[in-house]
């Protein structure tokens, strides 16, 4: 198991009685007593303690890497004052493993992060080295955009987009070098700010922590390690006894990464060289951002039997195989041992050489992870067809640092102990760029949400894939770094790249990330789309007409007579390119091309404009469908028609399931006092205390049955605090309109009720 | 006589397993208070966790069962902390939730608690043992292992360098072995949920025609109110029966006769309305119509209204299609003793059935009886209804007779013989078939419409599969793959020609997936990325 859990002094509470848990609690209470000494070691810093602060901010953000610039720019730009603290400024947005952005499930999370506004779609546009469009052959709600991004440029793009933000006398962004080593609580036990090791102190009263890999962080070459976040950078210290003092648990993880070469050392002409793809496909829906560079190829080899062969012969001097690190890491990311020693039938494996950019002739040798002495390496890495004389620029390493599952916060990604903490990124268990970007705009719209005591966000599970990894991450516990994957979502054929932005860029204009600009360009595509379904659906064609005689030559069937263009699209193995080669696409209305006026007027979609919930801006839909603009709306396009059956079909489950899934668990529900559920789910419920039934339903030892018990025991709650509510309406209303933010003080019920967003499902 | 009362304190324990079997229980913390004075000298049995019924430390005190004993030990206990009195089904539930008990054990469990009938007890022994379990697990086990390659290709295959297009082609012919196993299962002719439900027989016929006396003869109970009086049974009234070892439901119905028009006698009112209503929708429900006909009336010329509606209703019903066969029909000719001897009796029941041939096709038997005698009636007649029931229960034949050998077992007073399309009362039922000359204690039937509900949707979901994943792009189109095309998304692949792409087809797979898990319990998504994660080499 990787995530070896050390239970801190605080945990546990209501089992505490009883003598046959503090009997079996005995067997890890060494560590646990010694972990909790040096937790007490640590005293909570108190407000009164700070003697000066320099400055105060709605929100302060700790690490600047994908989660922590993701969060400060969605807080500043929603107005927070933000302050953005980092261990190293020229390490911003930093790509320390593979320079790529992207790939299945992964590019959806970037797709919906730039329909929220986000970044990192944009910055993965700007400084793409090579794209490819994966699984093209393989449906739309599998498609993936992968890019290999320049390492250096990618850094320099963020640190541009800060300085820029944290430019002018109206800025909210502040952005300052420092190692935050200790959280500061008010006397209600809320996050107030933090210090940072040389004495700077900043109050705040939301405080976000995105410390990656950094929290106890050690890297490991073969046998030696060292204390490090990243290789050649010093790990944070102070604030892992901080969280152990304030009671949270840790645990550990690891993960590595593969050695780079020297490009000008390899010979690329035995090699398999794989070009970028030319098509029209984008991380951001941001039109302003497409613009095309020069790219650079990567090149495929593989390993040997003379690689295989070394490696058995070194497998002892291996931390894993040699016994002397037990940690295992992602099973999605094996090292190449691992792939030698698990699948032995097999006598070679891709090696994938990619650029690391166009400044540095370092190439990042994907596939070949490994946890061998840097000799070893050098001689596997020499192995390799092509790579006979390469020079190894930097070893493979692996890393294994603290995180805190995340079991122990909402899905709002608000800590439960602790109001006002925040955490995103690696520290909660992932891995990946994008899934930290994507928890880092989550976590710093709600500090700003809960900075301005407003409602919390909570994507539910089937709104999104931040929203599927959200709710995995605070319901399930990991057995890995946490990786997305189009297979974790029940509504892989909703949650679409093509589609994010209309479910999710009318929240993102909600909450002030996305500009007029971009609304009127979504409004507009939106209204596109539209019309391009209906006048598909009502202009019809002959089955002698030539579409007609395409689909009978390629489909073997012939059309009725009376067919749409839906049905023509709707057979396997007709696309929208076909009607396009055939002329019956859309055209502007001047070109009066054969499309018929089906449409009574585009005010069908315009419905939910207003309150940003959903459809189109109202705007459009002359009598004839203006032209689609790009192969992304197209494919869009094409795919609502051909699997509208299984895309209505999932929207029907998720309907089905959202009212009861979506019931919320109070977080004051006291599992040992409800009869009937089993005594692991007890602990388990009253260790993770989910929001919501369907989380409760999702976690690993709750089953039907507890289930049940808790919906009985809820809704008779609710009965009852209905029928107390109407004896003392009055009271009530008083209470509600003078609770502030912090009112509850004891409760831990701070987060408030999180808004739901609905996906906006198509259909 | 020591009697057995099972009281069970359940002992808290944590997950977290030593690593070496306890051979003692825990020690239970002293009983506050402690005793005064000795309770009992009962027997206690320690069942050690993870092999007792519910996969918890489980302790079984079995004490003297006098009340005072009794009472004394429960209160004893109740002063224990954490201790309570099990709720109802709660040893089961548990076992259920520990995993030692799947669902359709539970369910094997209740039938096996509510058995009547010997065939009732052997099949819930059979079910209780774990044959569906073994067969869904089975099921499910090749629909994760499909679910994960379809998921390994997806997310895993380009990165990792899958042999994607063969990978997914390799799951069609799995996917429908799987399916065709499926199908057989779904054709068992529904005999285990009529083991588990019982066979159920209505009785339809005109008004007066005997139908409640025939039902108080088979049960040997008057059951329903007989009279002499047309249109006394207005609601159906249902009998339980055990026939031939099978459970069955018989249920009288009110008469059938003429709405409106003239001549005869016509309904009466709403209550006679309604009435008929569910005397249709009762036999219409029913395996077996047993339709009653007044010999007397139908050895007289000239028809009558009433016998006509009810034989109209009995078309209706025996021409129900949609899906479900059609009823057995036994056509019941009563009050033979009022005929001339057997030549007539011979005469109405062949015109009985050449009436029934032109209606339906349904296979049907015919027997004159008389039920006033006391004599032979009755007997013949469930004689005649336990083969009938053998048969839809999936049992061999009481004594190894065949259906034509009916008659001659019953001819002293009836006279029968069987019409039909060769729809299958001679055949063996397709359970016994299947399970290899076991009959039903072996096979593992379905016996809840549950279990045929989810499987129905599992074969759905895998015809979709098959339809979408089995064409290959026929040679104009991948020909054809043109110029046209060549911007086309997909059009470099010949995927693109399968009626589904991979996901959307991968949906399909877990779709079935959901439906099997329904039966017996949930399959989280973690079950499949550990396939995917032990069976394909994947990653950068």
């Amino acid at each position: 198991m990787a995530a070896t859990a050390a239970t801190s002094a605080g945990g546990g509470g209501a089992e505490a009685a009883d003598p046959a848990a503090a009997e079996a609690a005995s067997a890890a209470s060494a560590a646990a007593a010694a972990a909790s000494a040096a937790a007490k070691a640590k005293p909570v810093l108190r407000v009164a303690d700070v003697p000066h602060w320099e400055s105060t901010y709605d929100v302060i953000v700790v690490g600047a890497g994908h989660a922590g610039i993701e969060a400060a720019m969605a807080a500043s730009r929603r107005g927070a004052r933000t302050l953005l603290l980092t261990l190293n400024l020229d390490r911003v947005a930093w790509q320390p493993c593979n320079p790529a952005v992207g790939g299945p499930a992964k590019s959806t999370l970037v797709h919906e992060v730039d329909a929220l506004g986000g970044l990192i779609g944009r910055l993965a546009d700007r400084t793409y080295l090579q794209r490819r469009v994966l699984n093209r052959s393989k449906g739309p709600a599998v498609w993936a955009l992968r890019a290999q991004t320049d390492k250096r440029e990618y850094a320099a793009a963020a640190r541009g987009v800060l300085d820029a933000a944290a430019a002018g006398p109206g800025s909210t962004l502040d952005v300052r070098e420092g190692m935050v080593d200790d959280l500061v609580l008010d006397g209600a036990d809320a996050v107030a700010g933090v210090t940072t090791h040389f004495g700077g102190a900043f109050r705040a009263p939301t405080v976000v922590l995105t410390t990656g890999t950094f929290l106890g962080g050690t890297i490991w070459v073969g046998a030696k390690s060292l204390p490090a976040g990243r290789a050649g950078e010093m790990a944070a210290f102070g604030l892992t006894e901080t969280l152990g003092a304030l009671g949270f648990e840790t645990g550990r993880l690891k993960t590595g990464t593969p050695a780079r070469v020297d490009s000008r050392s390899v010979d690329y002409s035995v090699m398999v060289p794989q070009p970028s793809d030319e098509d029209d496909h984008w991380f951001s829906f941001d039109a302003a951002e497409w613009n095309r560079r020069p790219t650079l190829p990567c090149h495929l080899t593989r390993t040997t039997a003379a690689t295989h062969q070394i490696i058995r012969d070194n497998l002892h001097l291996t931390p894993k195989y040699g016994g002397f690190m037990t940690s295992a890491g992602p099973r999605y990311c094996p090292s190449v041992e691992d792939k030698v020693v698990r699948f032995a039938g097999r006598d070679s494996h891709q090696i994938f050489l990619e650029p690391e950019g166009r400044t540095t002739p370092e190439l990042y040798v994907q596939g070949f992870s490994t946890a061998m002495p840097e000799h070893v390496q050098l001689a596997m890495l020499h192995s390799l067809p092509g790579m006979e004389a390469c020079k190894m620029v930097r070893p493979a390493y692996s890393v294994d640092y603290d995180y805190l599952p995340a079991t122990q916060l909402s899905r709002t990604l608000q800590t439960k102990r602790v109001a006002g903490l925040f955490l995103a990124g690696q520290v909660c268990g992932t891995t990946g760029y994008e899934e930290a970007a994507a928890q880092g705009w989550v976590a710093g719209v709600n500090a700003s949400l809960a900075a301005a005591g407003e409602p919390l966000l909570a994507l539910p599970r089937e709104s999104s894939f931040i929203g599927t990894m959200l709710d995995d991450l605070t319901t399930k516990d990991l057995r890995e770094p946490y990786r997305v994957l189009t297979s974790r979502s029940e509504y892989r054929l909703l949650l679409r790249a093509d589609n994010a932005d209309e479910r999710l860029t009318p929240l993102g204009r909600s909450l002030g990330l996305v500009d007029d600009r971009l609304w009127a360009a979504y409004a507009a595509k939106q209204a596109r789309i539209a019309a391009e379904v209906r006048r598909l659906g009502g202009t019809h064609v002959a089955p002698d007409s030539p579409a007609g005689r395409l689909v009978a030559d390629r489909t073997g069937a012939p059309l009725r007579s009376g067919a749409s263009l839906t049905d023509v699209l709707r057979r396997p193995g007709m696309h929208y390119a076909h009607l396009e080669g055939l002329g019956l696409t859309s055209v502007p209305a001047a070109d009066g091309g054969p499309a018929t006026a089906t449409a009574a007027g585009g005010d069908a979609d315009g419905g939910g404009s207003t309150t940003a919930g959903a459809g189109a801006g109202a705007a459009a839909a002359a009598a004839t469908a203006p032209a689609l603009a790009t192969a992304y709306e197209k494919e869009r396009v094409e795919t609502e028609i051909k699997y509208a059956g299984y895309i209505t079909r999932q929207a029907e489950d998720v309907a089905r399931v959202r009212a009861q899934a979506e019931l919320a668990l109070p977080p004051t529900l006291d599992y040992g006092a409800i009869p009937g559920l089993r005594t692991e789910a007890r602990e388990k419920l009253g260790r993770v205390r989910p929001e919501t039934l369907g989380q409760a339903g999702r976690m690993a030892g709750v089953n039907p049955a507890d289930v049940a018990v808790l919906l009985v025991t809820v809704e008779r709650q609710r009965r009852r605090a209905a029928h107390a509510v109407r004896a003392a309406a009055k009271e009530a209303d008083r209470v509600a309109a003078g609770g502030g933010r912090r009112g509850g003080g004891g409760g831990g019920g701070e987060d408030g009720a999180p808004v739901a967003v609905a996906p906006s499902a198509a259909a | 006589m020591r009697h057995r009362r099972r009281a069970t304190a359940r002992l808290r324990r944590r997950r977290r397993r030593l690593p070496t079997r306890r051979r003692h229980p825990p020690p239970l913390p002293p009983p506050t208070p402690p005793p005064a004075d000795l309770l009992d000298r009962p027997l206690v049995l320690w069942f050690p966790a993870p092999a007792s019924f519910t996969g918890e430390d489980v302790v079984e005190l079995h004490v003297h069962g006098s009340a005072a004993v009794t009472a004394a030990v429960t209160a004893a206990l109740a002063a224990l902390p954490a201790t309570r009195p099990a709720g109802r089904g709660e040893f089961t539930r548990r076992a259920l939730a520990g995993g030692r008990l799947d669902l359709t054990e539970v369910e094997g469990l209740a039938d096996l608690l509510a058995a009547d009938t010997p065939t009732q007890r052997r099949a819930a022994l059979a079910q209780l043992g774990g044959t569906l379990r073994r067969l869904y697990a089975r099921w499910r086990g090749e629909l994760t292992a499909l679910s994960a390659t379809a998921e390994a290709v997806l997310d895993f295959g380009e990165e990792g360098g899958l042999a994607d297009a063969a990978l997914y082609a390799g799951l069609v012919p799995r996917v429908a072995a799987l399916r065709a196993e499926m199908v057989g299962h779904l054709a068992d002719g529904r005999v285990g949920e009529r083991v588990r439900g019982g066979v159920g027989v209505a009785v339809l016929g005109a008004p007066n025609a005997g139908k409640s006396t025939l039902v108080n003869a088979l049960a040997r109970r008057p059951a329903a109110i007989v009279s002499g009086e047309a249109g006394t049974t207005r609601d159906v009234v249902a009998v339980p029966l055990e026939v031939g070892g099978v459970s069955v439901t018989v249920r009288d119905t009110a008469g059938v006769r003429r709405d409106g028009g003239e001549g005869g006698s016509a309904v009466v009112g709403g209550v006679e309305r309604e009435g008929i209503r569910r005397a249709r929708a009762a036999a219409a429900a029913a395996d077996v119509v047993v339709f009653v006909l007044d010999a007397a009336v139908a050895a007289g010329k000239g028809g009558d209204p009433d016998a006509d509606a009810a034989w109209a209703a009995l078309a209706d019903v025996a021409a129900e299609g949609g899906g479900t066969p059609p009823p057995h029909v036994l056509l019941v000719a009563n009050k033979a003793d009022l005929l001339d001897g057997p030549a007539a009796a011979a005469a109405v029941v062949d015109a009985a059935l050449t009436r029934f041939a032109a209606l339906s096709p349904a296979p049907a038997a015919a027997v004159a009886v008389s039920l006033t005698a006391g004599g032979g009636g009755a007997t013949a007649l469930l004689r005649f209804l336990e083969g009938a029931v053998r048969f839809l229960a999936g049992q061999p034949p009481a004594g190894g007779e065949g259906w034509g050998d009916v008659d001659a077992a019953a001819a002293s007073t009836t006279t029968a013989s069987w019409v039909g399309g060769g729809g299958g009362w001679g055949a063996p039922a397709p359970a016994t078939t299947s399970g290899g000359g076991g009959g039903m204690r072996e096979a593992a039937v379905i016996t809840r419409a549950r279990h045929r509900r989810h499987v129905t949707a599992a074969v759905a979901a895998l015809d979709a599969f098959l339809a979408g994943r089995s064409r290959r792009p026929t040679a104009a189109s991948a020909a054809a793959d043109d110029a046209v095309a060549a911007e086309s998304v997909a059009a470099d692949e010949a995927d693109c020609a399968y009626g589904l792409p991979m996901d959307v087809a991968a949906e399909e797979l877990r779709t079935a997936s959901r439906a099997v898990a329904e039966i017996t319990g949930a399959v989280p998504v973690e079950a499949v990325l550990d396939v995917v994660f032990r069976e394909f080499c994947i990653g950068k």
